[in-house]
């Protein structure tokens, strides 16, 4: 399993102050600056701001990531490459050259801006057909790329497919190999687990509404995860609390992975390997190793929610609170 | 043609699931050496396989064992003996795995009088990485026959992460199915898909009810290789819903009569029944008339080693 969860990477333009203030406050598990976005005209003015963001996004326990273009990596990965910095977001790539030519370049960058060598992450979004093909070979580049995720509306536009929202054109394909390969081709390089996967499931991964209602964002996030995406980007504020419920395991979940875990205790204990279970089902090894690795999950989520708890609390003390006494 | 279309699994170490094997009319048995032992089962369940063998096929099933994929080595030294026609091979994950299987099958073939070439592998891919690398695991070995697999099961739903939901198919499921059909296609192997699988080895496993509904489905899908079953039950409706029915049957012959007589006449293309007859459908006919040959022979081998069990039990008759 993964050595962080980020169900929620809160998106913020560096150019919306206000939103940029108060991004600390949506209980993201990570937020990331979009400097990728941005016109070519507006992006020299924001990465001037870029440190100084860097520096707030942190108080209620968030992982800080810029995102940024391929056609812009030096002078985008300049200022982004900064103490405060979690990783990179670069965006489509299609082949692997690209993304050693950004591990170059931030291993240059953390020398030079003292940031601890090796500790700036790659986030790769694929919104190319290339890309998809290429994911094997992009996803294992570098060993910095620790998650990767697929950017759906672009490769629909890649694709020049125009969807109706009746028709899901993507999923059987794109998501699938997204999270199989992910997992399973990114292993050689990146160990048992692979990489971290960020999508949603249709149709919000297609069409991402800014003002869709936490409903609907719980069901993607939730349809997401069963599809073996671990997070999700969140285009709005709104996105976050509803992107972290549905990528944790339910308390019924977990209620039921416990009394798997019990049957299959007790089929041993009896000297069995395999043991009938409620409607019809085995327990057997892999349904215990399931129950094991769902339930870790669970904690996993619990763990980080109260670090960021613990985070937003020190945050919203007053500064003085603690000299007083 | 082989016809193995109902294959039951029973754990090897459960004595009265084996002696009572040869009555329940599958074509196939799998032996279980893997997860429906408790580990410390499985040491001395490794004296079983070579009288169970002769046991499971009174009834003329074909004899398959499940070997575990960490004690491969251990097991097949245990399994490999006359009388076993395939070795099952869970979560197969590499390539290297396979040769290493393949070289270890052919030096005990040799030590136990089994012709070489004898045994072939079934290569189960139910990781994901099983899945990634499919290719290179199914033209590893020309033992390699019988592929498939890549459905959200327990062990990508493990890797995952992620729920096992019975009856619903989701998009990893059609991409880890596809991958592994493709490949068992692409190399010739017979593959193990089933319309519903990866769907629904998570849900109920016990009820006959679903079995013909399945069989018929896989039928009509082009899907040969098979259904296993964890519970009797399920045998009878298998065997049937795999065996085409006598007004299919009928049809068939009228299609290929039909054709022929066009053929006869220089033409392509005729109707019956205000269906199209070409080529096409000519074959697929033949094809039909072939399984529904192979699958009445297949029930005349099983009968006949039925009477002889019989015969031996009850001398006087």
């Amino acid at each position: 399993m993964a050595e962080f969860i980020r169900r929620s990477y809160l998106v913020v333009s560096p150019l919306d102050e206000p939103a940029v203030e108060r991004a600390w406050t949506h209980n993201a598990d990570a937020i990331t600056l979009d400097l990728h976005s941005l016109p070519a005209a507006q992006k020299g003015r924001a990465r001037a701001r870029i440190h100084e963001q860097l520096a707030g996004l942190g108080r209620g326990g968030a992982e800080a990531f810029v995102s940024i273009s391929q056609a812009h990596l030096y002078a985008d990965a300049e200022v982004a490459v900064w103490p405060g910095l979690a990783g990179l977001v670069i965006a489509h790539p299609e082949r692997a050259e690209q993304v050693q030519e950004a591990d170059e370049a931030v291993t240059e960058l953390e020398k030079r801006h003292g940031v601890g060598a090796g500790s700036v992450e790659i986030v790769l979004l694929l919104g190319t057909a290339k890309g998809v093909l290429n994911i094997r070979e992009i996803v294992t580049a570098s060993p910095r790329v620790t998650t990767v995720g697929l950017d759906e509306s672009q490769l629909l536009m890649d694709l020049r497919l125009l969807p109706s929202p009746e028709e899901d054109p993507l999923g059987f394909y794109a998501r699938g190999r997204i999270v199989l390969e992910a997992a399973g081709g990114a292993a050689e390089l990146h160990g048992h687990h692979g990489v971290y996967r960020l999508g949603l499931g249709y149709p919000l991964s297609s069409f991402p509404k800014m003002d869709a209602s936490a409903d609907e964002v719980r069901t993607a996030a939730k349809d997401g995860k069963e599809l073996g995406f671990n997070g999700a980007l969140c285009w709005a504020p709104e996105w976050v609390e509803p992107c972290n419920v549905g990528f944790t395991p339910t308390d019924e979940e977990v209620a039921y992975h416990r009394s798997v875990r019990e049957a299959y205790a007790a089929a041993v204990a009896m000297g069995r390997g395999a043991m009938a279970f409620e409607g019809g089902k085995f327990v057997e090894r892999p349904v215990d190793e399931l129950a094991k690795k769902i339930l870790a999950l669970r904690d996993q989520c619990d763990q980080r929610d109260a670090e960021k708890a613990a985070a937003l609390e020190r945050a919203r003390l007053p500064r003085h609170a603690g000299i007083a006494q | 043609m082989d016809v193995r279309r109902s294959v039951l699994f029973m754990a090897i170490n459960n004595p009265r699931f084996l002696r009572g094997a040869a009555r329940h009319n599958c074509d196939g048995v799998i032996l279980d050496l893997e997860d429906a032992l408790a580990e410390r089962d499985k040491v001395r369940s490794r004296a079983l396989p070579r009288t169970a063998y002769a046991e499971v096929s009174r009834g003329g099933a074909t004899v398959q064992i499940r070997i575990n994929h960490m004690y491969w080595e251990a097991d097949l030294d245990a399994a490999v003996w006359p009388g076993l026609s395939v070795i099952n091979f869970p979560k197969a994950e590499f390539a290297d795995e396979i040769r290493r299987l393949d070289r270890r099958i052919g030096e005990l073939e040799r030590l136990r009088g089994i012709r070489p070439g004898t045994i072939e592998i079934q290569a189960s891919i139910e990781t994901v990485r099983g899945v990634t690398n499919g290719y290179e695991i199914a033209s590893a070995s020309p033992r390699v026959r019988i592929f498939g697999g890549g459905g959200m099961g327990y062990d990508v739903c493990r890797d995952l992460a992620v729920e096992t939901l019975p009856g619903v198919a989701r998009a990893t499921d059609y991409y880890g199915i596809g991958e592994t059909g493709l490949v068992a296609r692409a190399l010739g192997l017979h593959c193990v898909n089933g319309v519903r699988q990866g769907t629904g080895v998570t849900g109920d496993v016990i009820s006959g009810d679903t079995a013909f509904d399945e069989a018929t489905a896989n039928r009509r899908a082009g899907l040969y290789a098979g259904i296993t079953c964890l519970h009797p039950n399920r045998v009878d409706g298998i065997n049937r819903g795999y065996t085409p029915t006598p007004d299919e049957v009928q049809h068939a012959r009228d299609v290929l009569e039909l054709f022929e007589k066009l053929d006869g006449q220089g033409e392509v293309a005729g109707e019956l029944n205000g269906q199209p007859v070409d080529k096409w459908e000519a074959a697929r006919a033949r094809k039909l008339l072939e399984w529904s040959d192979a699958c009445a022979r297949r029930e005349r081998e099983k009968a006949a080693a039925r009477q002889r069990l019989a015969a031996a039990a009850d001398p006087a008759s």
